[in-house]
Formats: C-alpha cells, sequence, structure tokens
C-alpha cells in the first residue's frame, strides 16, 4: 500500500519554503520571499501554517532598529521532508 | 487558493528550489578568494622587490599583513556590496568556514615556528596549506575549478624549495594567483553567467 503524501507539505508554496530552508541554516522572511516569489501576505500564512505543525521555528528579532523574521526548520519538519520526499520517490519509482 | 502538484511537479519543484538556493548563497563565495588572492600576491611580489634591493630580510614580516588587509579589504568591498536582502548560511558554508579558520590556525603556528625556529623555509607549505583549503572546498561544494587548481597548487608547492635565492618570492606570487585567483575568477564568472540566465 503506497504511503500517503502530507497534505501540508504537498502545496506549491510550502513545498518550496521548506525546500529552502532544508539546506540553510536559517532564513529571513526577505530571503524567502525572494527565493519563493510569493506575496508577504502569503507567506505569513504558509509560515504560520508550516510553525503551527512544529515543522519550522520563527524567531523575531531586530536587526538595529529594522525588524527581523527568521526561519529554520526543526527536527519534526526535516524528518517530515525526508518522508515527503521517499513517498514522492515510491510513486514515481526514482 | 492554494496550488496543489502534481508528484511529478513536487519532486522537480524540490530538486529546483535547492539549486536555485544553492546557488544564491554561493554569490558571495569568490569575494574571498579573490580578495585574499591579489593580497597575497602583491605581498609576495613587494617582500620579494624589497628584500633583493636591500637584503633585508626583516620584510618577512610584512607576510603578517595579508590577515590585515585582506579581511579590511574584504569587509570594505561586502560592505558595497550589501543588499536588501540578507544572505543566509548554509551547513556547508558553515563547515567551509570552520575548516579555512583551522588551517588559518595551522598557518600562525607555521609562522611562528619560522620565527623561532632561524632558517626554517616554511614557504611551499603556505601554498601547500591553501592548496589543500581551496582543493578541500571544491571537493564540499562539488566544484571542479577549486579541486583542479588546489591540487595541482599542492603538487607544485614542492618545487619552492628547490628555486634558487629569493626566486621562490616570484614562485609563491604565482602559486598565489594559480591557486586562488583563477578559480576565483571563474567562478564569479560562472556566477554573473547564472545570474543573467535567471534574470
Amino acid at each position: 500500500m503506497r504511503k500517503e503524501l502530507d497534505p501540508l507539505l504537498h502545496s506549491a508554496l510550502r513545498l518550496k519554503i521548506v525546500s529552502v530552508l532544508v539546506s540553510l541554516e536559517e532564513a529571513d522572511f526577505l530571503f524567502l520571499q525572494e527565493q519563493t516569489g510569493s506575496t508577504s501576505g502569503n507567506l505569513s500564512v504558509q509560515l504560520d501554517k508550516l510553525a503551527s505543525a512544529g515543522y519550522i521555528e520563527v524567531e523575531k528579532t531586530f536587526q538595529g532598529k529594522k525588524p527581523r523574521t527568521l526561519c529554520r526548520m526543526t527536527s519534526k519538519g526535516i524528518e517530515a521532508f525526508r518522508q515527503y520526499a521517499d513517498a514522492l520517490k515510491a510513486y514515481l519509482n526514482v | 487558493m492554494e496550488h496543489h502538484l502534481t508528484e511529478k511537479e513536487s519532486l522537480d519543484l524540490i530538486a529546483r528550489t535547492i539549486e536555485q538556493t544553492r546557488s544564491r548563497v554561493e554569490q558571495k563565495a569568490a569575494l574571498p578568494m579573490l580578495v585574499f588572492g591579489y593580497v597575497s600576491v602583491i605581498t609576495s611580489l613587494l617582500i620579494w622587490i624589497l628584500i633583493t634591493r636591500t637584503a633585508d630580510y626583516r620584510y618577512h614580516f610584512l607576510w603578517c599583513g595579508i590577515p590585515v588587509v585582506g579581511w579590511a579589504l574584504f569587509l570594505i568591498l561586502r560592505k558595497g556590496r550589501t543588499q536588501a536582502v540578507q544572505m543566509p548560511q548554509s551547513h556547508m558554508s558553515r563547515l567551509i568556514a570552520r575548516y579555512w579558520l583551522l588551517l588559518s590556525g595551522v598557518f600562525i603556528l607555521l609562522m611562528g615556528v619560522a620565527f623561532l625556529q632561524k632558517g626554517f623555509d616554511n614557504s611551499f607549505l603556505f601554498i601547500l596549506l591553501v592548496g589543500l583549503g581551496v582543493a578541500t572546498t571544491g571537493l564540499i561544494v562539488d566544484y571542479k575549478p577549486y579541486v583542479v587548481c588546489g591540487i595541482l597548487g599542492v603538487v607544485l608547492s614542492v618545487v619552492l624549495p628547490w628555486l634558487p635565492g629569493n626566486t621562490y618570492l616570484l614562485g609563491l606570487a604565482v602559486l598565489f594567483a594559480v591557486v586562488m585567483i583563477i578559480p576565483g575568477h571563474v567562478m564569479h564568472r560562472a556566477l554573473q553567467k547564472n545570474k543573467t540566465n535567471h534574470a
């Protein structure tokens, strides 16, 4: 029986976000926006969903006087991403 | 409205995004190589000119200027390139930075030994260490020009002790160019090309 694909990761923007974060220690909001080509509103909503599921950590800091939002993968998120990629490979027989 | 993907689209998106992120983060990688490469070549030539003209070997102390001038120039140039978007650090770049820190420690240790133990010619070890660092960086990030130039530097470094008189200083300048400047320019050009293609 085939494994179900994680619905939280099986959406274009959330998958892009996680694919960016998985190869970095952390990334700030502007970098994620640039890499995913999303609007700030949509990105915020998707980050909240990923953070609520415990897949990413979001830290709000300041750089000088400017606010900065930092995002990083959690071990739970990394494991979910690994399982998602394995399931995809199994579907496609690669 | 969320855009759901087919399995094939998902896998393609993961591969494409990881590659784009890697390429974006690597854009800063050529700068330190070029800055330290040019500073090392200029320092080698300067010491060769000064020692040939004056025979005063205290000019070897100018080697200590490489990290000072290199870091100062690097920070100035990086500041000039500051973008609105702050570049993140990848796991790989953190590993490479720690490896170079370790090599720098060995470099300083060797300089100390050379000053304490008169007559210990360690010039070839400079290139050996830098070549090793460049080749290892190339192996970690899977970048062939770094691997080739780094290994070339390691192999050619052993020729330096056989060069007559002060010409080993000219040999050092040439090898610094081979190990750092050439691969630095190759990477810079590749990144610029990549940037134009994505624009």
